[in-house]
């Protein structure tokens, strides 16, 4: 490597710094100026309503921390974020080996389960908050018909109910991203060893379980990290289907951001909603960050 | 090679600096014909869009300036303003209904009316009660261009079916009532009350009216008197007979109503336009579709409704405030509200238009002018943080109607939760 400048030209490292240039001034501009903005921005008062501001300090966290429907809006976040990582996780999983069996139409159903993931998420929400309707949606047409239910169940309009229905639409959009990250990781273990392992009397559960897991832990691991950081990210289906509700039950902290800031106007509150939220990012990226680092 | 790179990178950094400075310059504004921007959501609703299209082109062809439509959903307007309030981006004349012309007054940047048409001509042109509604602090912000009252809107034929040939005129009544069109057995939700979003707020607060108390005091504390928890006691009983329901919004309970699979529910005028949309006949609408007076609770009580009405607001910081002046002038003058009226059943507001017979003979509107006459505004049109306030009250009443919490826990929490926000 050539170290110095020669003839005016410039040295593989100078070359190399302004090859990255661009994208660490794009970095700067569209991520880090705006993460320090909102740190910031959650200590004033800042609001929509008035361009004006003043600094207050950690007023907006004692705020925040004294609410009492705070915790639950963190509790039902994790709730969330669990049951629609690990839900369509185990199905993703299910549909990834049934798929590998690589019988004839695998190719097509594989492509067909990948459209859920396309459609875009307020779709979904829409389609689902139709599905799951109280008074003129299909489930309770259904049940009905089969006789399982005499008068319509009001499954959006219940706290408890309202939520599983939430994750039931966020688990069938997932669905095929968790099916394809796994297929892959299915189609990396080696066959030798799954054929030694029956060689020797192994059955299709000690095959999975001693051979299967084992060989796919670290994709496990990824899958599971990177879904979490997305339920924890996301809005628009909870948004579209009961924008929080009934009585704040399927209110997650990206709700909770979105209506501090666009319904109530208060932008320093939400920052530090915010702030607090990309905390719990945070964790779960250093382990994903560590765990790449250790897998390279 | 590398030089060549070198020199294609510097460019690339460089670029958007230089095109960003010269973008931050502003136009003049110029002599001749100036082209204005105009916000709402009305323009882009599927029943609405073809009016206002014409709305903008007859001004157009009239003054020789041009409108330039800038439309989101109505559940986003306010935000969107603001966004674009702050942004300094061009802004001249929006539409705004209650709600969100106080979110827009609050951030100063409205221009007084009074200052730009004059009072005499808005006195002449305009009752006080319906300037009244765009006044804050002595200014006029809003210049009124539909108004009437939410109140409640109920099927006949249904009605007829449950052996009600009148509306029921007291809450006793009214239950009777329900549990008639209950027994009817044809799956029809009695009434439609709203009991999600911040609809269920706004239906809630004429009740509470009508049970003698209101949410706020004069001076702005907390109310919420013992006739609160009668009311939500009230709405409580109501859910447990099947005469309400929960997870019901104001755009479900239209399309129920518009389906008729609803005898009652609360709506303004805009009601008309969806049971239209579902093949009603417009003429025919009234046998469907008619507006009543809120039951009262002792006979002789005052029936209470909410005001409701759309407004104009012309922007301080507009460079071509004189030419959003005559365009909103075009909007309000007979010709372009009897059209509107015509065509939507919005009513006109001024003093002319709503004296001409077509206004005064139309029987589906009359319940709704009827109510007018004692609408209230609603409890947190002038307060900066309504939505806040309304989503405290509809969380605390959901819970009380899923069972978590009494009434009386319902309205204390209210109250500490109120307070807290105030």
């Amino acid at each position: 490597m050539t170290g110095f400048r020669n003839g005016g030209r410039l040295t593989d490292r100078q070359v190399g710094v302004l090859l990255v240039l661009p994208g660490v001034a794009v970095f700067i501009a569209v991520i880090l100026y705006p993460f320090i903005s909102a740190i910031a921005m959650s200590f004033t008062d800042r609001s929509l309503l008035n361009p004006n501001y003043d600094v207050v300090g950690f007023e907006n966290y004692m705020k925040v921390f004294s609410d009492p429907y705070f915790l639950q809006t963190v509790w039902t976040t994790i709730v969330f974020v669990v049951f629609s990582t690990l839900v369509p996780f185990t199905l993703g999983l299910i549909w990834a080996i049934v798929l590998n069996q690589g019988f004839r139409g695998s190719e097509f159903l594989r492509g067909v389960t990948l459209v859920n993931w396309i459609i875009p998420g307020t779709a979904i929400g829409f389609l689902w908050s139709w599905i799951f309707n109280g008074q003129y949606g299909i489930l309770n047409a259904l049940l009905m018909k089969l006789g399982l239910i005499d008068q319509n169940l009001s499954f959006l309009g219940d706290t408890t109910s309202a939520l599983v229905c939430v994750i039931i639409a966020r688990s069938w959009q997932m669905l095929p991203w968790y099916m394809a990250f796994l297929l892959g990781g299915l189609q990396g273990v080696p066959l030798e060893r799954i054929e030694a392992a029956r060689i020797d009397g192994a059955n299709n559960l000690q095959v999975f379980r001693y051979i299967v897991i084992p060989g796919m832990r670290q994709i496990f691991f990824l899958v599971l990290i990177l879904g979490a950081i997305g339920n924890l990210q996301h809005f628009d289906i909870p948004w579209t289907m009961t924008q929080g509700g009934p009585a704040r039950a399927t209110t997650t902290l990206s709700i909770e951001v979105y209506r501090t800031a666009f319904k109530n106007w208060k932008l320093g509150q939400a920052a530090t909603v915010g702030t607090i939220w990309a905390i719990l990012l945070l964790v779960f990226s250093i382990v994903y960050l560590k765990q790449v680092k250790e897998s390279d | 090679m590398k030089k060549l790179i070198s020199v294609i990178l510097a460019l690339l950094v460089l670029a958007p600096m230089v095109f960003a400075g010269g973008s931050s310059e502003t136009a003049a504004p110029a002599d001749g014909p100036v082209s204005i921007v105009w916000a709402g959501w009305s323009g882009e609703e599927e029943a609405t869009r073809d009016i206002f299209t014409k709305m903008r082109t007859t001004w157009e062809e009239e003054s020789g300036n041009s409108v330039q439509w800038v439309g989101w959903t109505w559940a986003d307007t306010a935000q969107q303003l603001l966004i674009r309030l702050q942004g300094g981006e061009q802004l001249d004349i929006a539409q705004a209904d209650i709600g969100i012309f106080n979110t827009i007054a609050q951030t100063g940047t409205l221009a007084d009316l009074n200052e730009i048409f004059g009072e005499e001509w808005l006195n002449e042109t305009f009752e006080q009660s319906t300037l009244a509604v765009g006044q804050i602090d002595g200014k006029q912000l809003g210049l009124p261009w539909s108004m009437a009252a939410i109140t409640m809107v109920y099927n006949p034929e249904i009605l007829s079916r449950a052996g009600w040939d009148t509306v029921p005129t007291t809450v006793e009544e009214f239950e009777q009532c329900l549990a008639d069109v209950a027994a009817l057995g044809e799956g029809i939700i009695p009434y439609g009350v709203s009991t999600k979003d911040d609809t269920a707020a706004g239906d809630l607060m004429p009740w509470l009216w009508t049970f003698g108390t209101t949410i706020f005091n004069e001076d702005g504390s907390v109310n919420l008197g013992p006739e609160a928890v009668e009311t939500i006691q009230w709405y409580k009983d109501m859910l447990a007979k099947g005469y309400i329901q929960m997870d019901i919004g104001r755009g479900d309970a239209r399309q129920l109503f518009a389906q008729g699979k609803m005898a009652f529910y609360d709506d303004a005028v805009v009601a008309k336009g969806q049971a239209v949309s579902a093949g009603v006949d417009p003429a025919e609408v009234v046998n469907v579709c008619s507006a009543m007076p809120r039951p009262v609770l002792n006979e002789g009580d005052e029936s209470q409704s909410t005001m409701w009405g759309h407004m104009l607001m012309i922007f301080d910081a507009s460079q071509y405030k004189e030419a959003a002046a005559e365009f909103a002038k075009h909007l309000v003058s007979d010709e372009v509200a009897l059209e509107y009226f015509e065509k939507n059943g919005m009513p006109p507001v001024t003093k002319s238009a709503s004296a001409t017979e077509e206004v005064q003979n139309d029987a589906y509107l009359k319940g709704f002018i009827e109510s007018t006459a004692t609408a209230r505004l609603d409890e947190t049109a002038r307060m900066t943080n309504a939505s806040e306030i309304k989503t405290i009250i509809v969380e605390e009443l959901q819970r009380t109607l899923l069972g978590q919490t009494s009434a009386e826990e319902c309205v204390e929490n209210m109250r500490t939760r109120l307070n807290a926000a105030i």
